[in-house]
């Protein structure tokens, strides 16, 4: 995309109503609603309506950034590092609309950032950290716990 | 504004390049078995995100809110097979996304945190990245880890947590199930989530699983393409349609057996037949679906079979002349309970003079085995080693004798519960039969009568070696004379049950036997006496390796000390129901027996507590001894001996 064109760009609306103009150039980026702009609805409000205002201008920033070619690399990383630096509640909502929008990157950190809490960690410590209700019976449960302890005892032949 | 309003999310969403459409396969089921997957807070196929608003108002930020295919993209981040094993324990939805997870959906990456290049290369071609490296797959998923799981433990959960935890350390290899839990089987869901976690399956089998069916096996075809052996029992879910998509997604399929199925015919073995050149073994017991048609097209089209199996089917004389015609390759044949196969059936397959490989023969209750198709059976396998005729009840002395002539190679001959048969066809069979045989075995013969013998000329065969007659009640003592003076090189005599022969029966054919019998077995044949034992160790003693006496009730200690002075090889001896004292004991131990491993003294109920110091003696070589019924010995006895004798296993 050429910089000399004229700007294009996108009005987004969040699900508490608040809207945000976006260059097309950054907004490319949201695989899922692309085709919206793209077929000549530039200029038109596009509704977004499960994701608020505050996740969805966190997002607007992230691509900003990644959309900026004149940013280096260890800018960017910085960035990243950064930007998921952040409560989980947020974490989870940004992986949400990640999603949603179908954003590679922005998914791939994100996730990577949640798989990266659950390393080393028990299930217990994982239910714990995530706020997880156990869904297992308790039959299932014993079963887990076998599982488990085979898990970590490195051998889980019998089971 | 329709392309907005129509817009729900719901199309695209799931298309996106990283969710790819199959990924929803274990949910897509689970939406419909209830009994695993409990209907979602939040139904991720049906309820469009529009209407989730209310998420927002739960203010615990709870990672049970993010839908599924989130949870799958966090999961395929998860650095290694700890991290997934422990997230499968989590809950069971995590588990039940977990082992969603295709093997090579994870990703590999191996650089550190926060210095994952991967981003940057996304964003620059923004193509779909699962790594499906096969190569990574081949190094890291032998497949050499073998599961089972039976019973109660068979639930789905297992399974998935099967599927999750051996992935990371060197694959599945084989994976048998037995049997299911009454209230949370297993279900097509967990065989999927096997085939997703295990691309290395190589073995694979379902015994009495009836909550399985075709959609289970599907996602094996789809995804375990090394599949090499399928064995099925009694999964009556299961039909042709999955059984065509393995055969034709597994090539390497060698050996596959279907026993009790009740939905699986014709069709599945066409395309086993057509798709998999690699099938070296088939086995078809019970299936009433499968028809001639089936079994002809496999035959006729799996050239490399070797080892065939058909019990209790539907087929026809038809079937088995295809076996006799294109049965080039089969080494092993068994053929059991075919009641609509005629005599003209077995006669065909012998005349075809396919079976040039066949080694092993056995047939069981087919009424179609007569005296002409055992003819031309034995004429028709030049390189028939073994033959093993069981409950053909319309065999005689002719066909047996007919048969022994005609076939060149024979060394084993089993002959079981064919009451035609008489002495003088087993005599004339023994008399006749080539060069070969070396075993010989009837059980069960009823129509075998003690009769005297007529005056046959009959030439001994110098090549029989192994003589097994059991529980044929008729065999007698004359009968047993007349078989010494045919068998003089015997080494094995197996005689258990025939409890009508005594010492002037049995006398002479141990004075016949020039070889030297090494096993001799003669349990409950109850009219034995003391002399049969003198005369064994007197001329067989020096080979003598095993001798069984269970049973032999008028069996005393005279025979121990003669035993315990000419028997050096004794290695296994049972003395069980005998009347032996505690002077029989002593008389054994006091030469000493470096041979003796296994000692039987079970139901001695005369041996007394004073054998201890005997049976220390003899448990110096000992692994095995068996006191069971003992009345005599008390349990002090049995500890001191226990805490003495601990290298021999001790049943009492």
């Amino acid at each position: 995309m050429s910089s000399t064109e004229a700007k294009k760009m996108v009005v987004l609306k969040s699900f508490d109503g608040v809207t945000f103009e976006v260059e097309e150039s950054v907004a490319v980026q949201f695989e899922s609603i692309r085709h919206m702009f793209e077929d000549n609805l530039a200029g038109s409000v596009i509704p977004l309506s499960n994701i608020k205002s505050e996740i969805l201008s966190k997002v607007i920033d992230y691509c900003k950034r990644h959309a900026d070619d004149t940013t280096d690399e260890e800018d960017l990383k910085a960035f990243d590092a950064d930007f998921v630096k952040v409560e989980h509640g947020t974490l989870f909502d940004i992986i949400r609309a990640a999603n949603y929008l179908n954003i590679k990157s922005l998914l791939d950190l994100t996730c990577q950032t949640v798989a990266d809490m659950i390393k080393g960690k028990t299930p217990a410590e994982i239910r714990e950290l995530f706020n997880i209700s156990d869904e297992f019976t308790p039959e299932e449960e014993e079963e887990a716990s076998i599982i488990t302890r085979f898990i970590y005892m490195d051998r889980y032949a019998d089971c | 504004m329709p392309a907005l309003v129509n817009y729900s999310g719901d199309d695209d969403f799931y298309s996106g390049p990283f969710c790819s459409g199959d990924s929803g396969i274990l949910l897509s089921i689970g939406s419909r078995v209830d009994r695993y997957c409990p209907a979602r807070k939040r139904a991720r196929i049906s309820g469009p995100l529009v209407v989730e608003g209310s998420v927002f108002e739960d203010k615990r930020p709870s990672i049970d809110r993010l839908p599924d295919e989130c949870l799958f993209e966090i999961f395929r981040h998860l650095p290694g097979g700890r991290e997934r094993s422990a997230s499968a324990c989590v809950s069971k939805r995590w588990l039940t996304i977990l082992s969603g997870v295709r093997s090579a959906e994870f990703y590999r990456s191996k650089v550190p945190q926060g210095q994952s290049d991967d981003m940057n290369v996304d964003l620059a071609s923004n193509n779909t990245e699962s790594i499906s490296a096969d190569e990574d797959l081949e190094v890291e998923c032998d497949g050499y880890l073998t599961r089972c799981v039976e019973g109660k433990k068979a639930t789905d959960v297992r399974l998935a947590a099967i599927a999750v935890c051996t992935s990371s350390r060197g694959g599945l290899g084989k994976l048998s199930i037995r049997g299911c839990n009454s209230n949370r089987g297993v279900t097509d869901l967990g065989l999927s989530a096997i085939a997703r976690g295990c691309p290395s399956l190589r073995f694979l089998s379902l015994w009495n699983v009836p909550s399985i069916g075709d959609e289970g096996l599907f996602e094996i075809a789809r995804e375990c393409h090394s599949l090499e052996k399928l064995d099925l029992c009694q999964c009556p879910s299961i039909s042709n349609k999955s059984i065509v998509a393995i055969a034709k997604s597994c090539p390497n399929l060698t050996a596959l057996t279907i026993e009790s199925c009740l939905n699986i015919g014709n069709e599945s073995l066409q395309a086993v037949g057509k798709y998999c050149p690699k099938l070296q073994s088939i086995t078809i017991k019970d299936c009433p679906l499968v028809r001639d048609h089936g079994v002809a097209s496999l035959l006729a089209s799996a050239t490399s079979l070797m080892k065939v199996k058909l019990q209790t089917l539907n087929i026809s004389d038809c079937s088995l002349a295809v076996i006799g015609h294109y049965g080039k390759s089969i080494t092993s044949l068994v053929l059991s309970g075919l009641q609509n196969v005629s005599q003209k059936g077995f006669w065909v397959m012998g005349n075809a003079r396919g079976l040039q490989t066949l080694a092993y023969l056995a047939i069981t209750s087919c009424r179609g085995v007569t005296d002409l198709s055992l003819e031309a059976l034995g004429k028709g396998c030049p390189n028939l080693k073994q033959m093993c005729i069981r409950k053909c009840f319309f065999v005689s002395d002719n066909g047996l004798v007919a048969f022994a002539k005609a076939v060149g190679s024979l060394e084993s001959l089993q002959l079981e519960e064919c009451n035609r048969i008489t002495q003088t066809g087993i005599l004339n069979a023994i008399s006749n039969c080539n060069s070969k045989l070396k075993s010989l075995t009837l059980v069960k013969c009823m129509g075998i009568k003690d009769l005297s013998p007529e005056s046959l000329m009959l030439s001994p065969n110098e090549s029989l070696r192994s003589l097994s007659i059991r529980s044929c009640p008729g065999f007698g003592s004359m009968s047993l004379a007349m078989l010494g003076k045919l068998c003089p090189q015997l080494h094995h005599l197996d005689l258990s049950g025939l409890c009508g022969i005594t010492d002037t029966g049995l006398l002479p054919l141990l004075e016949s036997c020039e070889a030297g019998l090494t096993k001799v077995n003669l349990s409950h044949c109850v009219n034995l006496t003391d002399e049969v034992v003198f005369a064994l160790a007197r001329l067989h003693g020096g080979a003598l390796e095993l001798l069984n006496l269970d049973g032999c009730q008028k069996v005393t200690d005279a025979s121990l000390g003669v035993l315990a002075n000419n028997c050096p090889l004794l290695y296994d001896l049972d003395l069980s129901k005998c009347s032996i004292t505690d002077s029989g004991v002593a008389a054994l131990s006091r030469v000493v027996q470096p041979n003796l491993h296994i000692l039987s003294l079970s139901g001695c109920s005369m041996i007394s507590n004073k054998s201890i110091t005997a049976l220390k003696k003899l448990g110096r070589t000992l692994v095995g001894l068996n006191l069971q019924h003992c009345y005599s010995i008390g349990s002090r006895t049995i500890e001191l001996l226990t805490e003495n004798l601990w290298r021999c296993d001790i049943l009492s």
